[in-house]
């Protein structure tokens, strides 16, 4: 199948609004078929014999990757010390440079858990600062609604941000600056970004450990939508929809680098995320510096195959390292937090 | 309490003369390059303070120097690519000052001709064909507008829209229209117009969710019912403003009143505010949760919420600019 085809059945069943549910589960199973099996065909094989391709700067995947796990029973505990041990398993360079976090701010509904916890995005902050940062901002640009301030009240994350004194940027309405893509997937040149992204040192990913109907799963990579301004692109942002999903992460991921990835393991979300799924207790913060070998080793804490995930297969041939072989876990071992998560009926090829 | 709104209201004033840019625009906040969208705001809420003449005008000649070829705007002064829905932004801000009538047109021409359908690839677009030679056949695929080219039809740029066509249109009702051609373009135009807002109203009601409310698209997905949110159900609301004999604006109206008390996004309670101005229902509270959040957290330092609360202070006195004469 080509990627041409892959996006159009895409289209329906991401925007039309009054679709009936069949013509919605046809276009989905085609898509998901593309995506998840023979759509790494498509991810790899292009449009009309299109092979996509990345450029040099966009091949960063490193002969060895590490990931630390970490326990984190609940968010009422020290988390900064948890956080300060996770990135100092790395050769991280902080000291004097311009921090930015990108949590998973989407949506906030009571009883659950579809945003990063406001305290590990908290404890992050602290544990930046202590490690000399010249400055640590909060930024994100969330996916569908335009009132991040009423998001920002009702997550409890804007006491956190008073608290500890900390700048919040919405990404969606920041400068922006369009980048040349690193790499082609989606079949376009250029996207923009957000200014403050690209003018921060070190850029922080910080996911839920959450399923996504689309996607399989949304992970530090998926997370990077959200630098992807929303003045631009609309609330949704559905023209990265209208391109492909998977295509969509990959190309955002190699033109804009994520140095550092946090992923909040401690409530994860299984079934139908990333924002009608059922909370998850995993227990654990993930951490690393290779997104690709940061999201694999997630999705198989949450008993999932990550070569199944058609984004993460292919970022495995440029961005950085899949195989297990190739990933040094630090910390607890991943067979002792695996928790399986439930997965909605499309993705269950992702089970091991 | 009348004291402490009379100080906000001084203070959004002050805030939003220090940061209009010196191209004439605002950003979203302090320092950020110009965008339509909180200039139009801007402009909207300054045009009736006797102090926001100067700004006024400059931003006035900002959005004229702005406009393209074709009568539409960009989003931002970083960004080319024309655009439906900040086209009507800016347009909503003309409208109501002397000598835009051009502008105004030009603008409107080109909403209209950005009126369309979500793509659909060649053979699903053979298949509605063949299903809509069935005498039962319902169009699902309806036109409106987009927030990107090319992409599929998303409630808040059709909201926009279609109230900038409707004002437009007030507008230029009883414009003396000399000539004959002239005046047969223009009742073309008036007739496609009328045309292209039936089929809007239609594709907005039809995106209504199943509690009454909007949401920002689709109102299920994958066969489950999405909420509404009060920013958007409050935007469909004012787009779609008139009597409210039907079910669908009385169910979202009354969404609307059961979730408001408990929003604590300034943007979303000012449009909430403008809209239940408009169909008359108290904005007391809201007006007080206003102010208390605006103490806590000064909006952001958000101009266009700030643009919009000062909306909100100016609908208290009667004056709505949301509001269609006709309507």
């Amino acid at each position: 199948m080509t990627d041409h085809s892959a996006r159009g059945t895409q289209h329906p069943a991401l925007s039309t609004p009054h679709s009936t549910l069949s013509t919605q589960r046809v276009d989905r199973r085609r898509f998901l078929k593309a995506a998840a099996g023979a759509g790494l065909a498509s991810l790899a094989g292009g449009c009309a014999g299109r092979k996509p391709t990345w450029k040099n700067p966009a091949s960063r995947k490193p002969n060895q990757s590490r990931v630390a796990i970490l326990r984190a029973k609940s968010y009422d505990q020290n988390l900064t010390s948890v956080i300060l041990d996770g990135i100092r398993s790395f050769h991280l360079a902080i000291h004097g440079r311009r921090v930015l976090l990108k949590p998973n701010l989407v949506e906030y509904e009571r009883d659950t858990v579809i945003n990063t916890h406001p305290a590990v995005i908290g404890a992050a902050v602290e544990a930046f600062l202590k490690m000399g940062a010249r400055e640590v901002r909060v930024g994100e640009g969330p996916g569908h609604r335009r009132d991040t301030d009423g998001l920002l009240m009702a997550s409890g994350l804007y006491q956190y941000l008073k608290d500890t004194r900390t700048e919040f940027v919405d990404l969606n309405l920041d400068d922006m600056r369009r980048m040349s893509l690193q790499s082609d997937f989606m079949g376009i040149e250029s996207l923009y970004f957000s200014e403050t992204v690209l003018q921060s040192d070190l850029l922080v990913s910080m996911p839920k450990l959450k399923t996504h109907h689309w996607a399989g799963m949304t992970l530090s990579m998926k997370n990077l939508f959200g630098i992807v301004p929303g003045i631009k692109y609309g609330w949704p942002k559905n023209f990265l929809h209208w391109h492909g999903i998977h295509e969509s992460i990959l190309d955002i991921n190699s033109t804009v680098r994520s140095h550092f990835a946090i992923v909040d393991g401690i409530v994860g979300m299984e079934g139908n995320g990333p924002i009608q799924g059922t909370p998850k207790h995993v227990g654990v913060l993930v951490f690393g510096d290779d997104p690709v070998a940061v999201d694999a080793t997630c999705a198989r804490i949450a008993c999932l195959k990550p070569e199944n995930i058609a984004y993460l297969d292919m970022a495995n041939r440029f961005l950085g390292n899949l195989e297990e072989a190739r990933i040094l876990q630090i910390g607890e071992p991943i067979a002792k937090v695996q928790s399986p998560f439930e997965i909605i009926k499309d993705f269950e090829s992702l089970k091991g | 309490m009348e004291e402490s709104r009379a100080v906000v209201r001084t203070e959004i004033i002050n805030f939003l003369l220090e940061q209009q840019n010196k191209d004439g625009s605002w950003g979203f906040s302090p320092g950020k390059a110009g965008v339509i969208e909180p200039t139009a705001y801007a402009l909207m809420s300054l045009a009736s303070e006797d102090r926001g003449r100067e700004a006024v005008e400059r931003g006035l000649v900002f959005l004229r120097r702005t406009q393209t070829a074709r009568g539409a705007w960009a989003v931002s002064t970083q960004d080319s690519e024309e655009a439906p829905w900040a086209t009507a932004l800016a347009g909503l801000a003309l409208i109501n000052f002397r000598g835009n009538q051009e502008v105004c047109l030009s603008a409107a021409e080109f909403i209209l001709d950005s009126f369309g359908r979500m793509p659909r690839h060649w053979v699903l677009q053979a298949a509605d064909w063949m299903r809509s030679l069935d005498a039962s056949y319902v169009e699902e695929n309806l036109r409106g507008w987009k927030w990107s080219p090319d992409t599929a039809n998303w409630v808040e740029p059709t909201a926009y829209a279609v109230l900038y066509l409707k004002s437009f249109m007030q507008s230029s009702a009883g414009t003396h229209v000399a000539g004959v051609l002239a005046r047969a373009r223009n009742a073309l135009r008036n007739t496609r117009m009328r045309e292209v807002l039936t089929e809007a109203e239609s594709l907005l009601s039809r995106r209504m969710c199943k509690e009454g409310g909007w949401n920002y698209g689709n109102s299920s997905v994958l066969g489950i019912d999405l909420r509404p949110y009060p920013l958007t159900t409050a935007l469909v609301l004012i787009a779609l403003q008139g009597p409210c004999s039907n079910q669908e604006c009385h169910k979202s109206l009354m969404y609307l009143r059961e979730v408001v008390l408990a929003e604590r996004s300034a943007l979303a309670l000012c449009l909430v505010a403008l809209c239940f101005d408009l169909y008359r229902l108290k904005t007391e509270p809201l007006i007080q949760t206003l102010a208390d959040l605006y103490e806590e957290t000064q909006f952001f330092q958000n101009i266009k919420t700030s643009a919009l609360a000062l909306l909100v202070m100016q609908s208290v006195k009667g004056q709505n600019v949301f509001l269609l004469r006709n309507s």
